[in-house]
């Protein structure tokens, strides 16, 4: 929202306030200001002047030569605008003045010499306006800087319109002009309204509301009116303001809706019959203003004529009762809305408008009495010649309720941190129109004026912020907190995510990568990776990618896949979320995921699956302190291969899988390379047990050591020979390791394992040690496993 | 007799002189001290010497014997030193700048700062939390004071799920689990990563992280936030920073600020990261609004308490000189490798 500086002035008074610290003080307690611009800088040396005579140039058609008296000389000037008249007043450009950056010097225009130029109003700057030169009224005088009569230096500010969301009372210079003269300790003028007298007698027009999204509704009629165009100063401001001039009816609503915030609609009195509040009974076509014919849905409130729609309420006109260069008769609505309705219709026709902005922000409905007024004071103050013709009508349906803030000093100061002393929270508050009680016992009341009550202040955090803003932030210094001290325990979930990808990342150089939580649906499809989802995205922007992931692997793969052609190496990993399923009331069961996915031109997947079973295990033994082991399984995703596909165990329970990327998936990708994978659900890994070391006592005896070289004949893993290994019906004690594993040349494999056995209380006998050696290989053979024959 | 004493002597020193290394030194050694040696035989020839000779012959057979043997260690050190110093000088030279198991690892960006705010957060007795990425709308929007038909739903572009779920738009919306988990009083941070459904440009991702805090006790004030705010920025760009507090709007807290840093880059005298202001805009914060406290099961008569949300992301960027957002999301690892681990 734009802002002018000069507008501000009808209503505080700025003498001697640096301009700059101000508006850095805005920015502190009110609202950011984004920019701030210099108005009239680039206009220097532009007079009024009066065409005194007009000859056609000799050699041009669109040219005119000009006897121009700028009050001191007649001067030769060529003009090319289409409006130039004998006896007209209009702004000139003397030689060294300045328009807009140009420096205006005597030139030959197509042959003739020019001694100044004559200037339209967007040549100045101050509209957009390029038909043709100024025109001042015949009594202007001649030869006074055009900046005496218009106002074309101003500093005008735009204020970001998002951190007024909250405040409906500052849409209107008024009430930027309430926060000004607040942090200034100045007085805030009051407006100037048409008498109530001026209406008093008068028939009021008729209106029916019926729609309870209309809190208020105040209008009032005016005739008589000949004028058109506003005065240049109005168009200025309204220029400056970000809107431009259209008639002087249409421009006054603008205004209004620009000094108060309060939108306004003028119909043509001559279209209007009797105004009607309803709700449309059907969908509805309906043409507005700007020429667009728009669909209502059911429901939506709209002002009638007694027959048909003449606006929507709250958003916009429509074209048929739009003011026109013939209207002379008008009937002023000056209305309340609901904000959630107005803000429900707009988004419903995709039509944001002023005026709906405003509503949304939930207005206050006693400015409608108070606009309808200033405009009919502003009409009258433009076009002598109008009257009031009626009464006004105000149907008031919605009072918001009176807010009254009970508050404490002591409040205040806990929130705050420091000591506001009670005169000042009572000055600012007053400054800004609460009215303030204290009572015997020390509290205050603070009632909230109703143009801050409809949303904005609610409590007394509200009343908290009041003070504080216009007391400044930058008064308040910085100070510690008092709080017992108390050891802080990291959750383990922050704890071990960052130290797994630690340990990732130093001990076996991956690198951690960031995917998005959907598929990359293409990329599937191109591979031939089919994955499950079970929630998508029913809105994305991008709508070929809403399916939410399961499984990480597929992001990685796209990663790998994305950097293939850079790296003959890549091995990535990320912690991120998986959706595997929704509990049973339809929520989704969200949890963090590791994925690891490794790709490699040059070395082995014999290699790679052990590197990448190395670095499970490192995870669940150190990282989570808990019992690793693998087992093999059959991989449930397509992209698996089936051979080769572990299932993770951590204390005894599935936590993830590791395996090799399937040739089908993998001949997508690419041809020559080798690719595995390991996924693990790191929220299970999180909730293992960790496990508890118990020391054992060592024994003082003598150990002794038994070497076997078993033959294993069928496909069997390590793993269940260790099984057996650890089965040995004994009282001794004995560790087991695998030494070696030699696979012979007729397909079998020998494993030499080795026993070390010990009591904790004795030397082992001769006969111990024999009876241990037959116990294992009665052991093994029971289990089909005999030794290597020598 | 004692002739041949000198003569042995002199045969000695003579082939001394020749000896090149220990092997030649140990067979002299022999050669004159060993059994059948040359003095060994003096030794053995007293038994010619008449007896009243004998002490006198043995006395300086001894001293030869000791002459010679102090001689050959005399020796025998100096072989020991110049093999030293052969050793010494031929030692092949090891190149211990030829990288060894470089390491090619890296964190990324995001992690290496969201580590050290933790890192500086639990050092002021803040704990870390955790939050879904998948959220309610209540627990979004209703819990943290955004009512359905609130403006302040229009400036976020919300990604909802096909089971009415949503994708979080902030970290707030962890806030009200968190309190109903902890209660007061309570100091928390909980990194998270948030969406929004908007295009991506240099300057905007549809997936991005938040850091949010929560501080909860009896007294908490605006000071108190000012001072937590300034202790972590300075920690965070390893400076003493200023900042300040502007009126912000944010549904969940009230008041509410923008927290403006003094530029760590420029000290604040204008450069082209703050766009000449010398302040930057880094994180909406404010005291936590009583609705929100109220719907946390906090109790608004015993407690108050402020609340932020920093752009993890940007500070990322800020951290690490990345001018483009799209490249913490865009896995190229030609990038993401430079974050190697410290």
């Amino acid at each position: 929202m734009y802002i002018s500086l000069n507008w501000i002035k009808d209503y505080v008074d700025l003498k001697g306030v640096n301009i700059n610290k101000l508006l850095n003080r805005f920015t502190l307690s009110v609202a950011e200001i984004e920019g701030v611009e210099y108005k009239g800088q680039n206009v220097s040396g532009v007079i009024t002047a009066k065409i005194k005579s007009v000859k056609e140039h000799p050699t041009s058609t669109k040219l005119h030569l000009l006897k121009v008296d700028t009050g001191k000389a007649i001067l030769d000037v060529v003009c090319g605008a289409p409006n130039v008249k004998e006896g007209m007043i209009t702004a000139f450009a003397k030689i060294g003045a300045n328009v807009n950056g140009v420096k205006i010097d005597k030139a030959k225009v197509a042959g003739v010499l020019s001694y100044g130029m004559c200037c339209s109003e967007k040549e100045l700057g101050i509209s957009d306006d390029n038909s043709g030169i100024m025109e001042f009224d015949a009594n202007t005088k001649v030869g006074v800087d055009i900046k005496k009569i218009v106002d074309v230096d101003d500093v005008v500010f735009e204020i970001d319109n998002k951190s007024l969301t909250n405040r409906p009372d500052l849409w209107g210079h008024y009430g930027i002009a309430r926060e000004i003269a607040s942090l200034l300790n100045r007085e805030l003028l009051p407006l100037k309204l048409e008498k109530a007298t001026s209406f008093a007698g008068k028939v009021q027009p008729k209106v029916n509301v019926k729609s309870d999204a209309c809190y208020r509704y105040t209008c009032a009629s005016m005739n008589n009116i000949t004028k058109k165009v506003s005065p240049i100063n109005m168009r200025v401001r309204l220029y400056y303001a970000g809107m431009r001039g259209i008639n002087l009816l249409a421009d006054v609503t603008n205004y209004v809706m620009l000094e108060l915030g309060q939108p306004m609609h003028a119909f043509d009195n001559a279209c209007v019959k009797q105004i009607g509040v309803s709700k449309v009974k059907e969908e509805t076509k309906f043409v507005t203003l700007d020429g667009v014919e728009r669909v209502l849905p059911k429901d939506t409130t709209v002002i009638t004529n007694g027959k048909e729609i003449g606006a929507i309420a709250g958003v916009m006109g429509g074209l048929d009762s739009e003011i026109t260069d013939s209207t002379t008769s008008v009937l002023i609505e000056s209305a309340n809305f609901n904000g959630i309705d107005v803000r429900k219709t707009a988004t419903n026709i995709c039509l944001r408008t002023e005026s709906s902005a405003r509503y949304e922000k939930m207005l206050d409905p006693e400015l409608t009495l108070t606009a309808l007024k200033r405009y009919v004071y502003l009409v009258k103050s433009c076009d002598k010649g109008a009257v009031v013709s009626s009464g006004i009508t105000d149907i008031y349906n919605y009072h918001y309720p009176k807010k009254v803030v009970e508050i404490t000093k002591e409040y205040i100061d806990s929130y705050t941190g420091i000591d506001i002393s009670k005169d000042k929270i009572k000055e600012i508050l007053k400054s800004l129109e609460f009215k303030v009680k204290e009572t015997k016992t020390n509290k205050f009341l603070v009632s909230v004026p109703t143009f801050r009550a409809t949303k904005d202040i609610n409590g007394k955090a509200d009343i908290v912020e009041e003070i504080t803003r216009i007391y400044g932030y930058d008064n308040i210094k910085a100070k510690s907190t008092l709080q017992p001290l108390v050891p802080t325990k990291l959750n383990r979930t922050v704890k071990l995510e960052y130290e797994v990808k630690y340990a990732l990342a130093t001990r076996y150089n991956l690198n951690e990568v960031h995917t998005y939580l959907w598929y990359d649906t293409a990329f599937n499809n191109q591979m031939g990776i089919k994955a499950k989802s079970v929630l998508s995205v029913v809105n994305s922007i991008n709508k070929d990618n809403p399916y939410l992931r399961s499984t990480m692997l597929p992001s990685l793969l796209n990663v790998a896949y994305n950097n293939k052609q850079e790296f003959s190496n890549i091995r990535i990993m990320e912690i991120g979320r998986v959706i595997e399923s929704l509990t049973s009331e339809g929520l989704a069961n969200e949890t963090k995921s590791l994925g690891i996915v490794l790709y490699s031109k040059s070395n082995t997947m014999e290699e790679m699956l052990m590197e990448l079973k190395n670095m499970l295990e490192y995870i669940v033994t150190f990282e989570a302190n808990a019992e690793f082991a693998l087992k093999p399984a059959t991989p449930t995703l397509n992209f698996f291969h089936p051979v080769n596909y572990y299932n993770v165990y951590c204390n005894n329970k599935n936590i993830g899988k590791l395996g090799l990327i399937n040739p089908k998936v993998k001949n997508n990708f690419d041809k020559k390379c080798n690719i595995v994978m390991a996924e693990i659900n790191f929220s299970a890994l999180v909730d293992s047990k960790e496990y508890e070391p118990k020391f054992e006592t060592l024994s003082k005896y003598q150990k002794s050591t038994l070497d076997f070289n078993f033959v294993v004949v069928n496909e069997k893993l390590f793993a269940d020979i260790k099984n057996i290994a650890n089965k040995i019906k004994t009282n001794l004690k004995y560790n087991v390791s695998l030494v070696d594993i030699f696979e012979n040349q007729d397909g079998t494999k020998s494993y030499t394992l080795r026993y070390v056995i010990y009591a904790l209380d004795h030397t082992l006998t001769g006969e111990e040690i024999e009876n241990f050696h037959s116990t294992v290989i009665e052991n093994f053979k029971e289990n089909g496993i005999n030794l290597k024959a020598n | 007799m004692v002739n041949n004493l000198d003569k042995v002597k002199q045969k000695f020193i003579e082939k001394l002189g020749s000896v090149n290394n220990e092997e030649e030194l140990e067979n002299l050694k022999v050669e004159f001290l060993g059994k059948s040696g040359e003095v060994t035989n003096l030794l053995k020839a007293i038994k010619d010497i008449p007896n009243d000779q004998k002490k006198e012959y043995g006395a300086l057979v001894n001293t030869l014997k000791n002459e010679i043997d102090a001689e050959l260690n005399k020796y025998k050190t100096l072989l020991e030193e110049k093999k030293l110093e052969e050793e010494l000088k031929n030692t092949k030279v090891v190149d211990l700048t030829i990288p060894l198991n470089e390491c090619t690892g890296s964190l990324h960006p995001i992690t290496v700062t969201q580590h050290k705010l933790i890192e500086i957060f639990t050092s002021m007795g803040f704990i870390v939390e955790d939050g879904n990425e998948v959220e309610t709308e209540y627990n979004n929007f209703e819990a943290v004071n955004i009512p359905k038909h609130h403006p302040a739903r229009d400036m976020q572009d919300t990604f909802y799920l096909s089971n009415g779920q949503l994708l979080k738009t902030h970290t707030s919306a962890a806030q009200n689990r968190i309190m109903k988990k902890y209660g007061a009083p309570l100091k928390v941070i909980f990194p998270g990563r948030c969406f929004r459904n908007e295009q991506l440009d240099a300057s905007h991702e549809n997936t991005f992280f938040q850091c949010e805090g929560m501080m909860i006790d009896k007294d908490i004030s605006i000071s108190n936030l000012i001072y937590f705010m300034k202790q972590m920025l300075s920690s965070v760009f390893g400076k003493e920073l200023n900042v300040r507090l502007r009126p912000g709007f944010f549904p969940f807290v009230e008041p509410g600020f923008e927290l403006d840093c003094s530029c760590p880059y420029c000290g604040g005298k204008g450069c082209n990261v703050c766009k000449q202001g010398g302040w930057i805009e880094l994180c909406p914060c404010g005291m936590i609004h009583p609705e929100v406290l109220k719907m946390g099961g906090i109790d608004i008569n015993k407690y108050q308490g402020f609340a932020f949300g920093l752009g993890l992301s940007r500070l990322t960027m800020m951290n690490f000189n990345i001018k483009d957002i799209r490249l913490l999301n865009g896995g190229n690892l030609k990038v993401l490798s430079q974050t190697k681990v410290k």
